[in-house]
C-alpha cells in the first residue's frame, strides 16, 4: 500500500517533467489533482466560488506557460498557490474591493443546541469575517489554517520575508478574535 | 504581559515553528503560567472554528474544469533555446573538461620529450633546432602545465558541486511530495 502510494508520488515528477516538455495529457493529470487545492485557497481569499473557479483556471493556464522555467526547489502545490495568490491579489487591487464590517453575519451565541442551519451560519460568518481582514493578511491566514504551510514556505509562496508573514498572520488572527468573538464563546 | 511568551512566539508554538532552545523555554513557561495556555487554547478554538468553514461548493465537474483549462492552453511550452542549449552544455561540460585536460598534457608531453630529445642531443641537429626551447621556457611551460591542472581541478570540482546542489534539491523535492 506504502509502496503503491509512494509510485503515485513519485508520479508527479515524472508528470511534472512531462509536462515541462509539453505533454498536454501530463498537465491534464496535474490540473485534476491540484484543482480543489487551488480553487479554495483562491475562494477563502475572495469569497466567491464563481470568480475562484475563472481564478484558478487562470492560475493553470499561467502555470502551464511558466512550466519551462518551474524548477523543483519547492513543492509544485506551492508553486501553484503562489501563481494564484499572485492573480487574486492582482484581481482585488483592480477592484479595490472593500467590505462592510457592519455587514457582517455574526453569530449568535444565544442558541445553545447547534442545528445544521446554525453551523451553516456561522460557516458563513467565518468565511465573512476572513473576507473582512486586509487581503495581504487574508492570504496568510489562508495558507496557514486550511494549506498547513510553513511560515517559510508561506514566505516563499508569497515573496515576503518571514517576519512579514508572523507578523501578517498575528494580526490576522487578532482580528478574527474580534470578528468572531460570539461564536468563539460557544467553542 | 511582559513575564508571558510573546504573541508572535506562542503562535509560532502553536504552528509547530518552534525549535531547539525557543520551543524548551517555551514549553518550560507553558508548564506553569495558566495565562499563557488560555492563550494557547485560544488559538486552538480559533483554528477550529476556522475549519468549520466549507471550501468552495457548487463547482464545475472535474472532468468540465480540465477541459476548459486545455482549450486555453496555447502551444506547448517548449523550454527555451537558449535555456535548453545551456542545459546540454552543462551536461557535457565534464566531457570537454577532460578533453580538454587530455589534450593539453598530450601537448606538454610530447614537446617535453622533443626538449628532452634536442637537449640530450640524440636527435642531432634537426631536432635539436626543431625544438628551440631554453631551460628557463622549460619551466615556464612546467609551470602552465601546473596552472592549467589547477584550474581544471577548479572547475570540475565547482561543476561536482553545482551537481550536487541540484540533486540534494530534487531529492528534497521527492521528500517534500512523499511526505505530504
Amino acid at each position: 500500500m506504502r509502496h503503491a502510494a509512494a509510485e503515485t508520488e513519485r508520479d508527479e515528477l515524472e508528470l511534472i517533467a512531462e509536462a515541462q516538455q509539453g505533454e498536454r495529457s501530463a498537465f491534464g493529470e496535474l490540473v485534476h489533482r491540484y484543482r480543489e487545492g487551488v480553487i479554495n485557497v483562491v475562494y477563502r481569499i475572495i469569497g466567491d466560488a464563481d470568480r475562484a473557479e475563472d481564478v484558478a483556471q487562470d492560475t493553470f493556464v499561467r502555470a502551464w506557460q511558466k512550466l519551462p522555467y518551474y524548477q523543483p526547489r519547492s513543492p509544485f502545490r506551492n508553486w501553484l498557490f503562489r501563481i494564484a495568490t499572485n492573480l487574486t491579489m492582482d484581481m482585488i487591487r483592480g477592484e479595490k474591493e472593500t467590505l462592510d464590517v457592519d455587514t457582517l453575519p455574526l453569530a449568535s451565541a444565544s442558541h445553545s443546541t447547534e442545528s445544521t442551519v446554525e453551523k451553516k451560519e456561522r460557516a458563513e460568518s467565518v468565511q465573512q469575517a476572513i473576507l473582512c481582514l486586509p487581503p495581504a493578511s487574508r492570504s496568510v491566514l489562508v495558507l496557514r489554517e486550511y494549506e498547513g504551510l510553513s511560515y517559510q514556505e508561506i514566505a516563499d509562496t508569497l515573496g515576503i520575508p518571514k517576519g512579514t508573514v508572523m507578523s501578517r498572520l498575528s494580526y490576522a488572527r487578532k482580528r478574527l478574535y474580534e470578528l468572531l468573538a460570539a461564536s468563539l464563546e460557544e467553542v | 504581559m511582559s513575564n508571558h511568551i510573546k504573541d508572535a512566539w506562542i503562535e509560532a508554538y502553536f504552528d509547530d515553528e518552534l525549535s531547539n532552545g525557543r520551543l524548551q523555554l517555551a514549553e518550560k513557561h507553558l508548564a506553569k503560567c495558566e495565562v499563557c495556555r488560555t492563550r494557547l487554547e485560544s488559538l486552538s478554538a480559533l483554528s477550529a472554528i476556522l475549519q468549520e468553514s466549507p471550501g468552495a461548493e457548487k463547482l464545475s465537474s472535474h472532468a468540465r474544469f480540465v477541459s476548459q483549462v486545455g482549450l486555453r492552453l496555447r502551444d506547448r511550452p517548449s523550454r527555451p533555446t537558449w535555456q535548453r542549449v545551456l542545459t546540454t552544455a552543462w551536461q557535457i561540460f565534464p566531457v570537454g573538461l577532460i578533453g580538454t585536460w587530455a589534450f593539453a598534457q598530450s601537448v606538454f608531453l610530447l614537446s617535453g620529450l622533443v626538449f628532452a630529445i634536442g637537449w640530450l642531443g640524440i636527435g642531432g641537429e634537426t631536432v635539436s633546432s626543431f625544438a628551440g626551447l631554453t631551460t628557463s621556457s622549460f619551466r615556464q611551460s612546467i609551470l602552465l602545465n601546473i596552472s592549467l591542472t589547477a584550474l581544471t581541478g577548479i572547475f570540475a570540482l565547482s561543476w561536482l558541486a553545482s551537481w550536487w546542489v541540484s540533486r540534494s534539491n530534487g531529492e528534497k523535492q521527492y521528500s517534500v511530495i512523499k511526505n505530504r
